[in-house]
C-alpha cells in the first residue's frame, strides 16, 4: 500500500546521497541549537536570515559576477550583522525578559520582516534560480555515486561547526555564560555577565551559520522559497532530535534524516510518493520528540507535568 | 454584604449591555448601504478570515500554544468542505448543512491529531508540530489536483439557506450571511469564556499547576482549546468556498499565510473578539486601500507581530479596552476610590511598637460576614466527618542524591487547623507536592478521607475536596479578580460543553450561583473593590487574597497553605493568618499549612509539625512544640539564652562573642 519495494542494489548509494546532504540543513540546525540554548526558543528567524543567504549569494555571484567564496563571505559578514542586530533586540531589557513562548513569536515576526526585505532587495529572476558553487564543480566518485565537491565541502563545514559549537558551549566560560543567560536573563545579568558581548555575540555566529546554510543552498535547490522553507523544517526537525540542546545529536538527526530522505527518493525502498515520504518524516519526527520527552522526564523527578518543554 | 453590581453570568445580555458593542452592531449592519460593492466584498473576505482568527486566538491567546497550521487546516477544510458541497463529477452534492459539518469536523480532527501528540510536550514542541502539519497539507492535499482544481479552480455553488440561494455575485446578500455566521460564533465563543471550560482554558494556558490544583485535566483542556481552533477554522473554510464561487489557489494558504492569521490572533488580543475580527477585517482592506505602495503581505504579517507582543498579551483590542474604561469610568485609582471596603480597620494596628507583631483577628464587618456565610453555605458541599482528613505514611522521595523526603508521616485531623514548620530544604514544599499530587512518591501512601490516593492525579485529589496555593503567587495577571476566581469554580458546575454552548439554563444557573459565591468570598477576603480589575495591577497582598480566594472558590474541604505570607509585611502577614483561622472555623475547612512564621502558627495552629531533613521531628499542641528541645535546637534556635539575648547584649559582651567564635 506504501509502495515499499526494497533495491538492495541501490542501498549504497542512497546512503551516500543522504550522508552529502545531511551536512546542508545540519549547519541550519546547529544555529537553531546555538540559539535556543540561549534563550530557550524556536530561532525562527534564522529561516529570514537562511533566504537572506541563498537570495543574497546567488545575487552577488550571478547580478554582480562575484567570484564564489567572495559572495559567501560577504553573506556570511550580512548574516553575522542581522543575527547581531536581532541578538540587540533580544538583548534589549524590554524584550529579554519575556516568556520564551512571546520570545519564540518575536522570531517569527524578525522571520517574515527579514525574509520580506531580502526577497525585496534581492530580486531574483526567474523564480528558482541557480548559482555556481563556491567550491567548484568537481566531484568524487563514492560507492557508484558522484559526490560533488559541493557536497562534501557542506558536509565537512557541519563536522567543523558541531566540534567548534560544542566545544565553546561546554569547555569554555563563554558557554557556561550562555547556558545562565538562558536560565535567567536577570540573574545572569546581575551575576556580572556581559548580556549585550555574550548574547549578541551568540546570535552572530547563529546568524552567520544560517546565512551559510542558504548560501550552501542556494547552488542546490536555488532561491525557491518553499525549498528553503522545507530545509528549514527538515532542520528543525534533527534540532528536535537533539531536543535543541545538542548539535552533535542534531548532525545524528540530520545524517539519519537525510539518509532516510535519500532511501525514499532514490527508489532504494521502492516507488514512494512524496506524500508518503513526507508523512513517514513527518510521523518519525514526532515519535522522536515525544520519545526524548519522554526520556528527559524519566531523567527528572517525576512529577505529574514535568513534560512541559 | 453589598450585590455584586458587575454580574456577568448571562453571556448574551453582558454583551448587549455594553453601549459600544451595541453601536459596532449598528454600523456593521448598516455601512453596507453606502459602500461599493468591492468594499463589501473585501470586508465579508475579512469576517471570514476573522473567524479562523477567532479560534487561533482560543489557542494562542486562551490555551498559550502558537498554532502555525491554520492556513493548511483551513485549505483543507475549504476543498474538502467544497468536495462535498459541489455538486456533479468533482463532487458529492450534499446540503450546505452537511458540507459545513464535514469541514468542521476536518478541522477538528486535524488539531485533535497534533494535540495528541504535543500538548503533553507543549510549547515550542506545538510550533514545530503545527508547522509540520502545515507542509504535509502543502506537500499531500496541494498535490491532490482533482481536490483543489489545480489552477483554474473549481466551480462552488452558492448556498441556499431555507431554499433561499444567497447568491455569491450579490456582495450585500452574502456579507449579511456570513455576518449572521460571525454573531453566532461570537454568541459561542462568549459563552465558551464565561463557562468553566473557557475558564480552564485561560488558566490552564497561564499557568498549568495552579490549574490542576483547582480540578482541572490539563490535557483534556488544552484538548478543547485545539478543537475550537480547528472548528472555527474549518467553518471558515467553508464559507471562503462559497464565497469566491470557486477554490482559490494552494498558493494561497502557504505556511506564510499561517503566520499572516497568527499575527491577527495576536495583535487581536485575547481579550477582545471585536479587537480580532476588526484587525482581520483591517488586514484584507487596508492592503486593498494602499494597492500603489506595493505592501507585502510577509512585511505587514512581521510588522504586526511585533506590534502585537508590544501590545502584550491583551493585544491592541485589550488597550483600547483599557482606554475605552479610562476614557468612562477615569483612571484605576479613581475607580477603586469610589469603592469603599467592607473590611474593619483592625490590620492597621497589628504592627507593635517595639517591633514585634500582634495576632488580632480581622475581617469583613459582622453583617457582611455573616450575609457571605449564608450564601457560600450553599456553595461548599457537606463537610466530611471522618475523624482523619489527611495521612501521609512512610513517604520518600529522592531527587537523584539528594534525598528530599525520608519517611515523613503526619495525620491532619478533620476541621483542624495544622501547622507544618521547619527550616529552609527540610522538604516542606516537596511533601506539600506529593500531598496534592504534582509529584509522584517513591514510596509510601498518601490517604484522603481514608482513601489512599497516592496513585490519583492532582484534579482527582481535588475532586475529592483537596486544594492548595503556593509559594510563589500563581494567578492570570491579565485577567479581572473575579475571572481569577471563578476560574477556582469548574468542581463545583455541572453541564456539558453543549449545554453551554446552546445557553440551557440549569448550567447557566450554577454559573450565576458561582458567581454569587466569589462574591461573597471577595467580600470575606476584601477583594470585592476590585472585582473587574486585572490581578497584574493589583498590591501583592491582594493577589496572594485573589489566590486564596480561587482555592476557595472550588469548596475544598481540605486546604494545603505553602506559606501564604512569603513577601508580605509583618503587619500584612499576621492579618492574613488571622484571616484564615477564621474562615477555616467559619467554614469548616481543615487547613494545613506551611509557613516560616512562626509565632503565627504558634499562636494560630492546633497542631504542629516539625519537619527536618525530610523527617518529622516532632509534632503536638503548639506549646509542646514551642517547649520541645530538640526544635528549639533544630530550627527555633541554637539554644533559649541564647535566642532570648539581644543582639545589642551580644555584641557587648565580648567574651560571649569569642566563645561563639
Amino acid at each position: 500500500m506504501l509502495g515499499i519495494d526494497p533495491n538492495p542494489d541501490l542501498f549504497g548509494p542512497a546512503f551516500v546521497i543522504g550522508l552529502a546532504n545531511a551536512g546542508i540543513f545540519s549547519v541550519l540546525a546547529i544555529a537553531l541549537v546555538l540559539t535556543y540554548r540561549i534563550s530557550r526558543t524556536i530561532g525562527f528567524v534564522h529561516y529570514g536570515i537562511a533566504v537572506v543567504g541563498a537570495y543574497g549569494y546567488y545575487h552577488f555571484t550571478v547580478e554582480y559576477t562575484m567570484p564564489g567564496w567572495v559572495a559567501l563571505v560577504v553573506v556570511l559578514g550580512i548574516g553575522a550583522g542581522v543575527g547581531a542586530a536581532y541578538g540587540l533586540v533580544m538583548m534589549n531589557g524590554r524584550i529579554a525578559f519575556l516568556p520564551p513562548l512571546t520570545l519564540s513569536t518575536v522570531s517569527i515576526a524578525a522571520m517574515l520582516i527579514i525574509g520580506a526585505v531580502a526577497t525585496e532587495n534581492f530580486p531574483v529572476a526567474p523564480d528558482v534560480a541557480i548559482s555556481s558553487s563556491p567550491f567548484g564543480d568537481d566531484s568524487f566518485r563514492v560507492w557508484s555515486f558522484n559526490v560533488t565537491a559541493h557536497r562534501f565541502a557542506c558536509l565537512l563545514i557541519s563536522v567543523i561547526l558541531v566540534v567548534f559549537v560544542s566545544l565553546y558551549l561546554n569547555r569554555t566560560r563563554a558557554g557556561v555564560n550562555v547556558r545562565a543567560i538562558s536560565d535567567d536573563v536577570e540573574a545572569a545579568r546581575w551575576s556580572g555577565i556581559r548580556l549585550y558581548r555574550i548574547g549578541v555575540g551568540s546570535y552572530a555566529a547563529a546568524g552567520a551559520m544560517a546565512a551559510l546554510a542558504g548560501a550552501l543552498l542556494a547552488p542546490l535547490a536555488g532561491t525557491d522559497l518553499s525549498a528553503i522553507l522545507l530545509v528549514f523544517f527538515r532542520a528543525l526537525t534533527v534540532a528536535v532530535v537533539g531536543a535543541f540542546s545538542s548539535p552533535a545529536l542534531a548532525l545524528f538527526g540530520a545524517v539519519v534524516l537525510s539518509t532516510v530522505d535519500s532511501f525514499a527518493t532514490t527508489s532504494a525502498l521502492g516507488d514512494i510518493n512524496p506524500a508518503t515520504r513526507e508523512s513517514m518524516i513527518f510521523a518519525a519526527m514526532v515519535l522522536t520528540a515525544v520519545a526524548v520527552a519522554v526520556f528527559r522526564n524519566r531523567n527528572s523527578p517525576r512529577t505529574a507535568l514535568a513534560m512541559r518543554s | 454584604m453589598s450585590e455584586n453590581p458587575y454580574s456577568r453570568s448571562r453571556p448574551l445580555l453582558s454583551l448587549v449591555r455594553q453601549p459600544l458593542n451595541l453601536v459596532g452592531a449598528v454600523v456593521a449592519i448598516g455601512w453596507i448601504f453606502f459602500a461599493p460593492d468591492y468594499r463589501v466584498f473585501t470586508v465579508t473576505t475579512g469576517l471570514i478570515i476573522g473567524v479562523l482568527a477567532l479560534g487561533v486566538m482560543v489557542m494562542v491567546g486562551w490555551a498559550r500554544e502558537i498554532n502555525l497550521a491554520a492556513a493548511g487546516v483551513y485549505a483543507t477544510s475549504l476543498y474538502l468542505g467544497s468536495w462535498v458541497y459541489r455538486p456533479g463529477p468533482n463532487g458529492w452534492g450534499h446540503p450546505l448543512v452537511i458540507a459545513i459539518v464535514v469541514s468542521v469536523v476536518i478541522g477538528i480532527l486535524m488539531m485533535l491529531a497534533v494535540a495528541l501528540f504535543s500538548v503533553r510536550l507543549s510549547g515550542v514542541y506545538v510550533m514545530v508540530f503545527t508547522l509540520g502539519v502545515q507542509i504535509l497539507v502543502e506537500r499531500i492535499v496541494f498535490t491532490q489536483y482533482r481536490l483543489t482544481g489545480g489552477d483554474q479552480g473549481l466551480v462552488t455553488p452558492s448556498p441556499k439557506i431555507f431554499g433561499y440561494e444567497v447568491s455569491s455575485h450579490d456582495d450585500r446578500a452574502f456579507y449579511l450571511f456570513v455576518l449572521s455566521v460571525v454573531a453566532l460564533v461570537l454568541m459561542f465563543l462568549q459563552r465558551l469564556r464565561l463557562s468553566p471550560y473557557g475558564r480552564a482554558i485561560m488558566l490552564v494556558g497561564a499557568d498549568q499547576q495552579a490549574a490542576v490544583a483547582v480540578g482541572v485535566r490539563p490535557l483534556k483542556t488544552k484538548a478543547l482549546a485545539f478543537a475550537v481552533c480547528g472548528a472555527l477554522g474549518g467553518l471558515a473554510g467553508i464559507l471562503a468556498a462559497t464565497l469566491y464561487g470557486s477554490t482559490p489557489g494552494t498558493v494561497n494558504y502557504t505556511a506564510t499565510t499561517s503566520l499572516l492569521w497568527l499575527s491577527i490572533a495576536i495583535l487581536g488580543g485575547f481579550d477582545s473578539m471585536a479587537g480580532v475580527l476588526l484587525v482581520a477585517v483591517a488586514f484584507q482592506y487596508i492592503p486593498l486601500q494602499l494597492e500603489k505602495l506595493h505592501v507585502n503581505y510577509q512585511l505587514l504579517a512581521g510588522i504586526s507581530l511585533l506590534a502585537g507582543v508590544l501590545c502584550g498579551s491583551r493585544g491592541l483590542g485589550g488597550r483600547l479596552q483599557d482606554l475605552y474604561r479610562r476614557l468612562r469610568f477615569g483612571p484605576a485609582a479613581q475607580r477603586r476610590s469610589r469603592r469603599p471596603s467592607s473590611f474593619t480597620a483592625a490590620a492597621e494596628v497589628l504592627a507593635r511598637s517595639d517591633g514585634l507583631t500582634e495576632l488580632r483577628e480581622i475581617g469583613p464587618s459582622d453583617d457582611v460576614r455573616q450575609l457571605a456565610l449564608e450564601t457560600l453555605e450553599s456553595w461548599f458541599p457537606p463537610r466530611r466527618t471522618e475523624p482523619v482528613a489527611l495521612a501521609t505514611e512512610d513517604i520518600h522521595l529522592s531527587f537523584g542524591g539528594v534525598r528530599a523526603l525520608r519517611g515523613a508521616s503526619i495525620e491532619v485531623p478533620t476541621g483542624s487547623f495544622t501547622g507544618l514548620i521547619g527550616p529552609n530544604g527540610a522538604g516542606k514544599t516537596t511533601l506539600f507536592d506529593v500531598v496534592s499530587g504534582l509529584t509522584r512518591p517513591d514510596r509510601g501512601t498518601v490517604r484522603i478521607f481514608g482513601s489512599d490516593v497516592t496513585r490519583d492525579q492532582p484534579w482527582d485529589r481535588a475532586a475529592l475536596g483537596m486544594t492548595r496555593t503556593f509559594q510563589t503567587t500563581r494567578i492570570v495577571k491579565e485577567l479581572s479578580v473575579a475571572d481569577n476566581l471563578l476560574a477556582g469554580a469548574g468542581l463545583r458546575i455541572r453541564g456539558s460543553l453543549a449545554q453551554f454552548a446552546v445557553g440551557m439554563p440549569a448550567p447557566w444557573r450554577q454559573v450565576r450561583e458561582a458567581e454569587e459565591a466569589a462574591w461573597a468570598i471577595a467580600c470575606l477576603l476584601d477583594i470585592e473593590r476590585y472585582w473587574d480589575e486585572r490581578v497584574g495591577e493589583l498590591e501583592f497582598s491582594a493577589r496572594r487574597r485573589t489566590e486564596l480566594g480561587r482555592a476557595l472558590l472550588s469548596g475544598p474541604q481540605i486546604l494545603l497553605l505553602d506559606e501564604p505570607t512569603s513577601g508580605l509585611d509583618p503587619a500584612s502577614s499576621g492579618a492574613l493568618i488571622g484571616l484564615v483561622r477564621r474562615l477555616q472555623a467559619d467554614l469548616g475547612l481543615t487547613v494545613l499549612l506551611v509557613e516560616h512564621y512562626v509565632k503565627a502558627v504558634l499562636d494560630g495552629c492546633d497542631l504542629v509539625y516539625v519537619l527536618a531533613e525530610g523527617q518529622i521531628l516532632a509534632h503536638g499542641e503548639p506549646g509542646t512544640i514551642a517547649a520541645d528541645a530538640q526544635v528549639q535546637e533544630r530550627y527555633l534556635g541554637a539554644g533559649r539564652g541564647e535566642a532570648t539575648t539581644g543582639w545589642r547584649e551580644r555584641l557587648a559582651d565580648p567574651a560571649g562573642a569569642g566563645n561563639r567564635g
